[in-house]
């Protein structure tokens, strides 16, 4: 059941490309099909050209839109990568806040980009609760977006399973979650924090000022000339001397000048320059 | 019905002509704008009475747009209609904690948007 061919994938690769920006190379096309075969299944379409079909009927543009929330969507979790994390909070942080004492600025903006169902965002929201002391004297935006509903529906509802939580320092979990019908549920304090926004990523309205941006594991999904652009964009949204969180293997190196590589203890981030 | 003016926000030449020709035919006052930031600068420029605004747009979207009216004091009483191809139960959603006061999904028909609009002026 199906079996989807070489070619009806790469129309389906072509169509989603065309309607979101998001281009899945090759190495990425079994990803695609798996996630095509399981919208097919459960909206109970057995075959590839009739689903193809019906993705393309301009009556009807719910199932795009389901489908592009489902192949856009990446399963993540509080405190994923770990040595980041501990670098954002131990290294960045602190000396973020020291900059900003400095001069007598007391406002801290973070972006999540591809923010998800809201694990990155909340994450950074914990992190800063836990770091900086009388938070309530600074004004902190954590601004996460996402190019899907259904993550950020999720996000703002902060409602997880126990898959999503296992890498949060224990005393993390008791101090900001309620345990409910076996689910995690984030607390109002850490929910304030953060302000989910729907925005896809090739959109030209970026918002700007921001000290700090995280997008990981987001460009793997753009060509090089879309990533080029979009990097060039948050050039542009970050304060001077800002900081770009990406994945853990993902480089912007002979892509973009205006950044300098910094390694952390066990990892990197790329710090803005003047071009 | 007195000088209504309607502004209406969408990337598809095709929607912006058929919805203007109808809402002037009904004597409504229309502006049109091609995207959310294009909305934006006319909202500060002129007294729009509603707003129909599609999402998906080449530069600032519609929940995008939407947030920024709704949290402006100048602007959050002006009722805005979502009007999108974003059907999902979850746009939906997503079209009302946005702040947005229907949201109607394509394809639609004329007469169920003006009689939202007429509830609304």
């Amino acid at each position: 059941m199906n079996n989807i061919s070489e070619k009806q994938l790469l129309k389906f690769r072509d169509l989603i490309f065309t309607n979101c920006g998001l281009w899945f190379g090759d190495s990425k096309l079994s990803i695609l099909a798996n996630r095509i075969r399981t919208r097919m299944k459960e909206s109970g379409v057995s075959d590839p050209d009739e689903y193809l079909r019906l993705i393309c009927s301009p009556d009807d543009r719910a199932e795009i839109s389901t489908l592009i929330n489902q192949v856009t969507t990446n399963e993540t979790y509080f405190y994923r990568s770990e040595s980041q994390i501990d670098s954002f909070k131990n290294i960045i942080l602190p000396k973020l806040m020291e900059k900003k004492v400095a001069a007598n600025d007391r406002r801290i903006r973070i972006w999540s980009a591809g923010c998800s169902s809201g694990e990155e965002p909340y994450t950074l929201a914990i992190c800063i609760l836990e770091t900086i002391p009388f938070h309530s004297i600074w004004n902190i935006e954590i601004y996460a977006t996402d190019i899907s509903t259904e993550v950020l529906n999720k996000a703002s509802e902060g409602r997880y399973s126990r898959r999503a939580i296992e890498k949060l320092p224990k005393e993390y979990l008791a101090k900001y979650f309620v345990e409910r019908d076996g689910f995690h549920i984030i607390n109002n304090t850490v929910k304030k924090m953060v302000e989910f926004d729907y925005a896809n990523l090739i959109d030209a309205y970026y918002e700007s000022d921001f000290d700090i941006i995280f997008c990981r594991n987001v460009l793997i999904y753009f060509k090089d000339e879309t990533k080029k652009d979009i990097i060039n964009k948050f050039w542009g949204s970050l304060v001077d001397d800002g900081y770009l969180f990406l994945g853990p293997t993902e480089m912007i190196r002979g892509l973009v000048e205006g950044f300098k590589m910094v390694t952390l203890k066990d990892s990197v981030v790329f710090q803005k320059q003047p071009r | 019905m007195k000088d209504v003016v309607i502004l209406v926000v969408d990337d598809s030449s095709v929607v912006v002509e058929a919805v203007r020709e109808a809402l002037l035919g009904d004597g409504y006052i229309v502006y049109t704008a091609g995207d959310g930031l294009e909305a934006l600068d006319i909202v500060k420029r002129q007294k729009i009475n509603l707003i129909l605004l599609d999402i998906d747009m080449p530069r600032m979207n519609g929940y995008q747009l939407c947030k920024i009216l709704k949290k402006d004091p100048n602007y959050k009483n002006i009722p805005i209609v979502m009007l999108t191809a974003k059907s999902t139960e979850t746009d939906r959603v997503w079209g009302l904690k946005a702040g947005s006061d229907e949201y109607l999904t394509k394809p639609f028909n004329y007469s169920k948007v003006k009689e939202v609009i007429k509830r609304f002026i």
